[in-house]
């Protein structure tokens, strides 16, 4: 058996111009075989200055009396015994003052321990004791001296513990020893000398020495900083004690572990507790227990902690045997309850909404989707049935942009509007900027969603369900032992087609969509300053409408068979993340997208079109100093693009139903590029850095088109190049703030630009002669946060948009023609308010308002009219509820103005072509749909077992009020209209599992 | 209804509060209430139910709200007064010629008071959205105060039944026709090249812009119910009378009258007969008897010559000056599949409208090779039972040229029913 070195440290320090250094021998070790070294000794608390013995002082004596003391974990002394007499009274005086003093705990890596030391209590009449009194009173009679130390705050710490070898010749002998070393160190804690004050012979001297000179220590302070001291050291050889006999009430003879279940998370600090014979404990940090012992019989275990429900658990105690458990506790509400960032975090956009997962999750008539939960902020509205269109502050669909990760994507709904293309599981935060935000994004007029991925999966699940909509599985969580690498990966299918039915009847029209996406992603955190990853998403959507074969959908022969529509679009986005310090941050974001649409109306009309989109977005954000910070960046996107179309008709027989049918055929290729470098400026010129950000932006955007293939006529068609310069600044300033009430002003003005899009970028054999479309934007607001849980936010908004891309009238004459032109005009004006409860005590809710007007004309000459998507009243109400048992209860209601259209009348009956020509019978949107009303409820239900959780739900979506108007339909001419309905009554039952491995 | 509870709870429901359009989202809140029986205690699926019926009951106050497609009157449906076709005969002629014009004018109710034939050029797109423009006398139509020359004048072809004026014919001059650009931009195949296409074609007919297509005027009638011509009340008494129609009185339609040079002009394609089940029915005064509720399949047969062969040379490929285009049908050697400017010959392929003035047509579009729809019978179950009425059907052969023919039905007497 090896034999074991104990180790006890004479903790009495003094500085080194304190030659005086109290003196002791060190104690004995303690009686563990292998006990952890200390890392940290006690020192003084509370100094007791003991009374000077009068015979002492009488006769001018002086003594140092030597106590051994035992510490407990806590610091108290609880034994002090005299080592080294000193008699006439000292003796008495000194272990009366050393009982009274307390100490900080030793410690080892593992935390406080119980420790036993020498420790020299020193008597001298003409000067103070010797001993550090951090806390202590001031000696009795002591005269300060103005030379005196001050006293040290901090004392040594072994940062390298070094072990002595054992002298053979004492092992083999049995013989035990401990030696005293005066240990010097400098002010950096390096050992300066070591010198034998108390010699134990037989080869420890020796031994005791090398090994102290090759310790390291941290270095004593005081409260002025690092010091030197010298001190004494014990350095205790002891060889393995006998086993002794076990005492039974110390032996752990029931222990165990307290985990979370669903998650299997250990629950740390709980209370253990046996009330047959009142005893308890707590768990530790990895929701261990002991309790030592528990005499035998049967007991009923009891499980406290105040997140989670209480258990109680019988066990069986059997003498001689160790009882093992594993409490598997439920936590009150699996429900994660922080609202993210809505007002929490730093923010440099003037309006931005974001809202937590829990929150979307529960809002009834979303499916759980968190950027279809944008539709009930303010700013958003509605999007017409099954479009999944953004509009944003009245704006056209196509003026609003959707990032993920700071990539710009397309489309970010799959055809039905009823889900986003990306997975909820995948999506960390959605932000929604209606509008004033930086020059970071661009190319657009309106509003801008970013969607954020997750960042990281720290734990492992696996996650399934399925609801009316679709069946989804998704994976996440570190693959390596070290939790270095994060892998998340998912795949979702719809069955709406197999559904669709049952909701609509026999209409003759079998609606088919179908949609399936996919996302991976891959995030290595190897490296402290580092950061990068990478995703791959895609889905594909087809929507297919179909007639029985035997049913004639026209009169046309040659547009009969199915209707279809394919999108398909993959992407591949990495990111690079590098820091240099607090001041200095590297972001680097290069992606590559295909996306593909194919058109199809039977056999003869299609449009298949494909487009590369290569993107970069970098920034460098640089702060010299704390009221500056400075981002320049660059955002690049371009890529090849190319179409094919093919009709049974020429355009220009459209009018002419007589006319003999002719095929056509044209293809076009190109290719956009689009470089924008920006430069923009945070300044945070108060004191308090967080009070009032000033940010300011100038963006340069080019953008050059080119054209080839049959649309040009095979003629050279010289590029369009399309520039524009975006200045804009921002400012949040709060008014004031006193713990969790604050209010914040801000505003914002600014340009903002939009390139045309490629297909406008055509001109027929010709170069387009177009500019960007452009739009100032300017909001001002102020947000109130009342309380940890209400809130509310108003801001008042006015867009004007100018250069307008418009088809033109006139202009598709073939060769050489512009179909379009800068000649639309249109501004927009309303306010918003959001007034919200955080999900705090069980509860969430927002009420969302917005009142906003869009108007429009295609050209100067016109009357501005009421946009196609003006909603002025727009209205939503949602909250909910978390019961006990994990049961949630939540609503939803939408209240909006319906949609403009144009009011029709009786027509003409064209008998060559077979149909009406209505008349319009008043200006263009002058009337409106009904009100829009929708109220949904959602009731879930979370069952937690140990290794998984099943949430089960039931919406009922449109409940109240059943279908609502979302479109006119006039009949065969015109005589008689109706409204195309939206969702009718739907009750959606979904299931969703989570698997912890 | 499988669950009673709910069954039971919808009736009294439907008695109370949300009225009698409950019946389609009966079965919806019947799975609910099923699934919620399944899943929990009785209490709890009781309270489910409960919320069901509610929320499904109430559902329906929506959906009734607004008139939805469905309620849309369907094209096929005669039950008001329609227009369904022009018949001109001959629909293609060359300058000089006259067509007879016909309008198939659908009047159950016997509303219609005078039919307005007028004529026109087509508009400045070539097209015809809302044909001719006429100027019609508002202060009264009567036949006896009619001034047949001024309306000749103003461009009416004829009034039906206006005797001495009900007889519409048409026939197309020069200043009838809307030029083509191609034409227009381009000099005439007149010697005078001062001459505009108008006076050209006056010279020289349609050799002044030789095409096979596109050479249209329109010819237009107006169905006006009697109503429609009493002179309106204003609302307001001192307003001036009203001048013009509403169109939600009147029905109104027009067609492309084709005027060309054509080897093959065209003709209207005849319907034979009529194979109702397998009946062959010849004559338009046959009446089919036919049993409520019962569907037939209808099939329209067109008469031998109804799909022509007819040569077509794209209109691109014509200069003026031009001599006639031959017909290619007659002589094939003249087609040359890789000269897109050789005569080509084509074939029509006409196609049927069908229209019910009872019953349901189920493909109110059949075409060609497929000339057969399938149509209900009144059932007895219809709120208003109608005993008989006719089946029309519409052909076109895409070039201007429209037939139709007409079956007579009539329920057999319930009593007689199978």
């Amino acid at each position: 058996m090896r034999p074991g070195v104990a180790l006890t440290v004479a903790c009495l320090l003094l500085p080194v111009t304190r030659a005086s250094a109290q003196e002791g021998p060190a104690d004995e070790a303690p009686d563990t075989a292998e006990p952890l070294p200390i890392v940290r000794m006690p020192s003084i608390l509370a100094y007791v200055e003991a009374p000077y013995p009068p015979d002492a002082e009488a006769q001018g004596l002086e003594a140092t009396v030597r106590v051994l003391l035992d510490l407990d974990e806590t610091g108290a002394v609880t034994y002090a015994e005299v080592l080294e007499p000193a008699g006439h009274g000292f003796d008495e005086a000194a272990l009366r003052a050393v009982r009274q003093m307390r100490f900080t705990p030793a410690e080892t890596v593992e935390g406080p321990v119980a420790v036993s030391f020498p420790f020299d209590y020193r008597f001298e009449l003409d000067t103070p004791p010797a001993a550090p009194k951090p806390q202590g009173p001031e000696p009795k009679g002591g005269v300060p001296d103005p030379e005196e130390p001050l006293p040290i705050v901090q004392m040594p710490e072994i940062t390298t513990y070094v072990e002595a070898p054992y002298p053979p010749d004492a092992e083999a002998g049995g013989i035990e020893g401990t030696v005293v070393l005066l240990v010097t160190l400098d002010e950096e804690g390096v050992v300066e000398d070591v010198a034998i004050k108390a010699p134990a012979g037989h080869g420890f001297d020796e031994a005791a020495l090398d090994a102290v000179r090759a310790m390291t220590f941290s270095p004593a302070r005081t409260e002025e900083g690092p010091v030197g001291v010298v001190f004494e050291f014990a350095y205790a050889f002891s060889l393995a004690p006998e086993e002794p006999e076990p005492d039974p009430d110390t032996i752990v003879n029931v222990e165990g572990r307290v985990r979370q279940m669903g998650t299997r998370d250990d629950v740390a600090e709980a209370t253990i507790y046996l009330p047959e014979i009142d005893r308890s404990t707590l768990t530790d940090a990895e929701g261990r227990f002991a309790l030592e012992g528990v005499p035998a019989g049967i007991y009923t275990l009891l499980v406290r902690h105040p997140e989670h429900l209480d258990l109680e658990q019988p066990i069986e105690v059997v003498d001689g045997q160790v009882t093992s458990a594993t409490l598997w506790i439920r936590s009150i509400t699996y429900r994660e309850n922080e609202a993210v960032g809505y007002y929490e975090r730093e923010r440099t956009e003037v309006t931005r909404r974001t809202l937590s997962i829990e929150e979307v999750k529960r809002i009834p008539g979303t499916f759980g989707d968190p950027v279809k939960v944008i539709q009930t902020l303010p700013g958003a509205a509605r999007s017409p049935f099954g479009t999944g269109l953004l509009i944003i502050r009245g704006a056209d669909p196509a003026d609003s942009a959707v990032y993920v990760d700071g990539v710009r994507i397309p489309i970010i709904y799959h055809l039905t509007g009823t889900t986003s293309v990306l997975s909820p599981d995948a999506i960390q935060q959605v932000d929604f900027l209606p509008g004033g935000y930086g020059v970071q994004y661009g190319r657009t007029l309106a509003g801008t969603i970013d969607v954020k991925t997750k960042e990281w999966f720290p734990e492992r699940k696996l996650k399934g369900g399925f609801d009316i909509l679709d069946a989804q599985v998704w994976f996440e969580g570190p693959v390596d032992k070290k939790e270095q690498h994060g892998l998340a990966l998912g795949a979702r299918r719809s069955y709406i087609d197999l559904i669709i039915p049952a909701f609509t009847g026999d209409t003759g029209f079998n609606i088919s969509p179908v949609y399936w996406d996919y996302q991976l992603k891959y995030v290595p955190r190897v490296w402290d300053d580092q950061d990068l990853s990478v995703f791959v998403y895609g889905f594909q959507d087809t929507l297919t409408v179909s007639t029985p074969d035997d049913f004639a959908q026209s009169a046309d022969p040659s547009t009969q068979g199915d209707l279809s529509t394919t999108y398909q679009s993959h992407r591949l986005l990495l990111r690079y993340q590098k820091r240099w310090g607090e001041n200095v941050n590297f972001d680097f974001r290069p992606s590559v997208g295909y996306d593909s649409v194919g058109l199809g109306l039977g056999q003869d009309f299609g449009l298949d079109q494909y487009s590369v989109q290569f993107q970069l977005r970098s920034e460098l954000a640089i702060r010299p100093h704390p009221v500056v910070e400075v981002i320049p960046g660059i955002d690049l996107q371009g890529g090849p693009y190319g179409f094919e179309f093919k009709s049974p008709f020429s355009f220009a027989d459209l009018d002419d139903p007589l006319a003999e049918r002719d095929p056509i055929g044209f293809d076009g290729r190109g290719s956009r590029w689009s470089t924008a470098p920006y430069l923009k400026v945070n300044l945070r010129p108060l004191k308090d850095r967080d009070r009032w950000l000033l940010t300011a932006g100038l963006r340069y955007d080019a953008t050059v088109y080119f054209v080839e293939g049959g649309i040009t006529f095979d003629a050279e068609v010289e590029p369009t190049v399309v520039t524009s310069v975006d200045p804009r600044v921002a400012t949040r300033l709060v008014v004031f703030e006193k713990g969790d009430h604050s209010g914040t002003f801000k505003a914002s003005t600014g340009l903002y630009h939009q390139p045309p899009q490629f297909f406008q970028s055509i001109g027929i054999g010709a170069t387009a002669r177009l500019l960007a479309e452009r739009a100032w934007n300017s909001s001002v607001g102020f947000e109130h946060r009342i309380n940890q849980a209400f809130s509310w936010d108003l801001d008042v908004f006015y867009r004007s948009v100018d250069q307008v891309v418009t088809f033109n009238n006139g202009g598709f004459v073939g060769r050489g023609s512009q179909p379009f032109a800068n000649e639309g005009e249109g501004y927009a004006y309303g306010f918003e308010v959001l007034l919200r409860h955080a999900p705090v005590n069980r509860f969430f809710g927002y009420i969302s308002y917005t009142f906003s007007r869009s108007f429009r004309r295609n050209s100067p000459d016109q009357d501005f009219v009421p946009f196609d998507y003006d909603q002025p009243h727009i209205f939503s109400a949602q909250g909910g509820y978390t019961f006990p048992g994990d049961i949630g209860l939540s609503g939803q209601i939408q209240i909006v103005s319906g949609n403009p259209f144009t009011p029709r009348n009786a027509g003409v009956y064209d008998v060559d072509s077979d149909s009406y020509s209505t008349f319009a019978t008043g200006p263009r949107n002058s009337e409106r749909l009904p009100v829009f009303v929708q109220t949904s409820i959602r009731l879930d239900k979370t069952w937690t077992f140990k290794r998984w959780q099943l949430e089960t739900y039931l919406e009922l979506l449109n409940a109240l009020r059943g279908v609502n108007p979302e479109a006119t339909i006039y009949n065969y001419d015109g005589t008689e209209f109706g409204f195309v309905r939206g969702l009718p009554f739907i009750p959606n039952i979904g299931l969703e599992f989570t698997f912890y491995p | 209804m499988k669950n009673p509870v709910t069954t039971l709870g919808f009736a009294s429901l439907r008695a109370s509060a949300c009225s009698a359009s409950l019946a389609g989202w009966r079965g919806v809140a019947g799975v609910v209430g099923s699934v919620s029986v399944g899943a929990g205690g009785v209490g709890r699926a009781m309270g489910v139910v409960g919320v069901s019926l509610l929320v499904g009951g109430c559902a329906p106050l929506g959906d009734d709200l607004y008139p939805k497609p469905d309620d849309l009157s369907p094209e096929w449906q005669l039950d008001r007064v329609r227009v369904l076709a022009i018949r001109a005969e001959p629909p293609e002629i060359d300058l000089g010629q006259s067509s007879v014009l016909e309008g198939l004018v659908v009047d159950p109710y016997g509303d219609v008071a005078l039919k307005v034939w007028n004529a026109c050029p087509p508009d400045e797109d070539g097209g015809g959205d809302f044909g001719c423009i006429a100027d019609l006398p508002t202060d009264g139509l009567s036949p006896d105060s009619l001034d047949l020359d001024a309306l000749r004048d103003a461009g009416i072809l004829a009034i039906e039944p206006i005797p001495g004026f009900s007889s519409p014919t048409y026939t197309p001059t020069c200043s009838d026709i809307r030029w083509p650009d191609r034409c227009t931009d381009n000099p005439t195949g007149c010697s005078d090249p001062s001459l505009d296409l108008a006076a050209c074609c006056d010279q020289i007919g349609l050799a002044a812009c030789p095409q096979l297509e596109k050479l249209y005027s329109l010819i237009q009638v107006a169905a006006i119910p009697g109503d429609a011509l009493a002179p309106r009340e204003p609302a307001d008494p001192d307003a001036p009378p009203q001048e013009t129609f509403d169109f939600n009185d009147v029905e109104v339609a027009f067609k492309r009258l084709v005027v060309s040079a054509s080897p093959t002009p065209n003709t209207n394609p005849a319907l034979a007969r009529f194979h109702v089940d397998g009946l062959v029915v010849h004559d338009e005064d046959t009446v089919v008897e036919v049993d409520a509720g019962q569907t037939y399949t209808i099939l329209a047969v067109l008469a031998d010559d109804a799909a022509q062969d007819y040569t077509y040379v794209p209109s691109s490929c014509r200069e003026p000056g031009d001599p006639p285009v031959p017909d290619a049908c007659a002589d094939p050697a003249l087609q040359d599949p890789s000269d897109e400017c050789a005569p080509q010959c084509r074939a029509e392929e006409p196609y049927v409208k069908w229209y019910a003035t009872g019953g349901v047509v189920r493909e109110p579009t059949t075409l060609f090779g497929f000339l057969d729809t399938t149509w209900t019978a009144p059932s007895t179950d219809d709120p208003v039972l109608v005993t008989e009425g006719d089946v029309w059907a519409v052909s076109r052969d895409r070039r201007g040229g429209i037939a139709w023919r007409r079956l007579r039905w009539r329920l057999r007497a319930l009593a007689d029913a199978p």
